[in-house]
């Protein structure tokens, strides 16, 4: 499984890095998401559901 | 529908035996009515939104807007509404402008930096128990820790000096009153703002890392006037304080009060629990007592039930947060709770910036309190305690606390 961001529609409320760390980070910048890996293994999926289902502005998906 | 002068107003009462929990008709409602008409201190006329998957829906529906200048949008209060006009507000701005407002702000409150503020958040709190185990006879909690901690880390973080604690405990008491009047709130955000543009002036040409450096940079780039980067200065200033206080203050009421779980956190080695502890209390307790306030700009259908377009919305996420479709058991207080999804910091664009760090304030400062004074009591009775019910954010007034070998 793939994970895909919209980085165009990030609030940088951190929910994601709070969730799954070894799969979001966020630029020093100005706190936009941005990705360690797009290929998400067995150990990270059940992180990344939940900083799907946490992200404020929706902007992380996983695609097959 | 009943007629109109039936309408329920809101904010609703609370059960004053059971201070913790939101409006008992509110939380009735929730079970059978999604959308509740209701009346509010300007007299006009709302509808509450009383579930947390429709709260959440709408918080991220581009029909639904936080446009405080829109004819319908429901203030808090006379003072709020003096405050949201005076000018825009990152708590009040629609997109395309509030990402870009927001992001300018954001460095300061990445994971990365919230971690790396931790060692100082840890000392900060050590020296106010310090104090409090330097006074004698009972020591009020919410003066000497609860307050202190959120407002001096919010200075430190905009770059104030802690010698204006007095000053600013003084006029963000006043701007996060639901019941003072126009006049009060301009005459605080007043001095307030000269204030800030005073010690953004002062910081032409630094190069400081500090929120105000950073906002004076933008300010001689011709991004923001003098008054927009002191605005921004105060929103994170009034932001940071008052929500995270009166949340370590009653999150320490609701740990007294569940000693199993106390005992469990004290003792654990499982540091993790802590965090855990945090998120269940920013669930249980949702000191934003006044819901979320939206505008709809469109007619938005709900499941069953329609919003019509220039309808004020109070999402009322204090039921939310206690929605038994959502929460197991959404009443009982449980650190152990897996649930995760709590809206206390609100959901959409606009959810809390500073949320990571009020999180990290408040484990830092319960972890800290109770290992250090783990036979901390209240010296009064709960019934004797003075609660917020004028604030748009719940808390106490005082909570006078001890100890066992307390100096006397």
């Amino acid at each position: 499984v793939k994970v895909e961001v919209d980085q165009d529609g990030c609030v940088a409320a951190g929910q994601c890095v709070m969730s799954a760390p070894s799969v979001f980070d966020q630029r020093d910048e100005d706190g936009v998401v941005v990705l360690l890996k797009d290929e998400v293994d067995r150990g990270d999926e059940n992180s990344v559901r939940f900083a799907i289902e946490l992200c404020p502005a929706r902007v992380i998906r996983l695609v097959k | 529908m009943s007629s109109n002068d039936e309408l329920p107003f809101h904010p609703m009462p609370r059960d004053e035996r059971c201070p913790y929990d939101p409006p008992p008709e509110l939380l009735r409602r929730q079970a059978t009515e999604p959308l509740v008409p209701a009346r509010i201190w300007d007299g006009n006329d709302v509808l509450l939104v009383t579930g947390y998957a429709d709260q959440r829906a709408l918080l991220t529906n581009p029909g639904v807007s936080a446009d405080a200048t829109h004819p319908a949008f429901p203030h808090f209060g006379p003072g709020f509404k003096a405050r949201r006009l005076r000018a825009p507000s990152l708590l009040t701005m629609d997109n395309p402008d509030h990402d870009i407002n927001r992001r300018y702000l954001a460095s300061h409150f990445t994971m990365k930096s919230v971690h790396a503020s931790r060692p100082r958040i840890q000392e900060i709190v050590d020296e106010l128990i310090d104090g409090m185990l330097e006074a004698r006879g009972p020591v009020d909690l919410v003066g000497q820790l609860a307050f202190p901690l959120p407002v001096r880390v919010t200075c430190e973080l905009l770059g104030i000096s802690y010698d204006r604690y007095d000053f600013i405990q003084k006029h963000t008491q006043v701007t996060g009153s639901a019941t003072v009047t126009a006049e009060e709130v301009n005459a605080s955000l007043d001095a307030m703002l000269d204030f800030l543009m005073e010690a953004i002036e002062a910081r032409i040409g630094s190069e400081g890392e500090d929120v105000l450096c950073h906002l004076t940079r933008l300010h001689e780039a011709g991004t923001y006037s003098l008054k927009e980067a002191a605005d921004y200065a105060l929103q994170l200033l009034i932001a940071g304080a008052e929500t995270t206080a009166n949340m370590a203050a009653l999150g320490v009421m609701v740990l007294l009060e569940h000693p199993d779980q106390l005992e469990a956190l004290r003792s654990g080695d499982d540091p993790s629990l802590w965090g855990n502890a945090v998120e269940e209390l920013l669930r249980y307790l949702n000191v934003n007592q006044l819901g979320i306030r939206r505008v709809s700009t469109e007619e938005i259908v709900l499941g069953h039930h329609s919003i019509p377009a220039n309808c004020g919305l109070i999402l009322t996420h204090d039921v939310g947060n206690r929605d038994p479709r959502v929460f197991e058991e959404a009443d009982r207080f449980d650190i152990y709770r897996q649930q995760r999804g709590q809206i206390a910091f609100g959901f959409g664009i606009h959810q809390c910036l500073g949320q990571g760090l009020a999180r990290l304030e408040l484990t830092v400062l319960f972890e800290s309190l109770f290992r250090r004074i783990p036979t901390l009591r209240m010296v009064v009775p709960r019934e004797d305690i003075n609660f917020k019910d004028d604030m748009a954010i719940y808390g106490v007034r005082e909570l006078p606390v001890t100890w066992e070998g307390q100096q006397s």
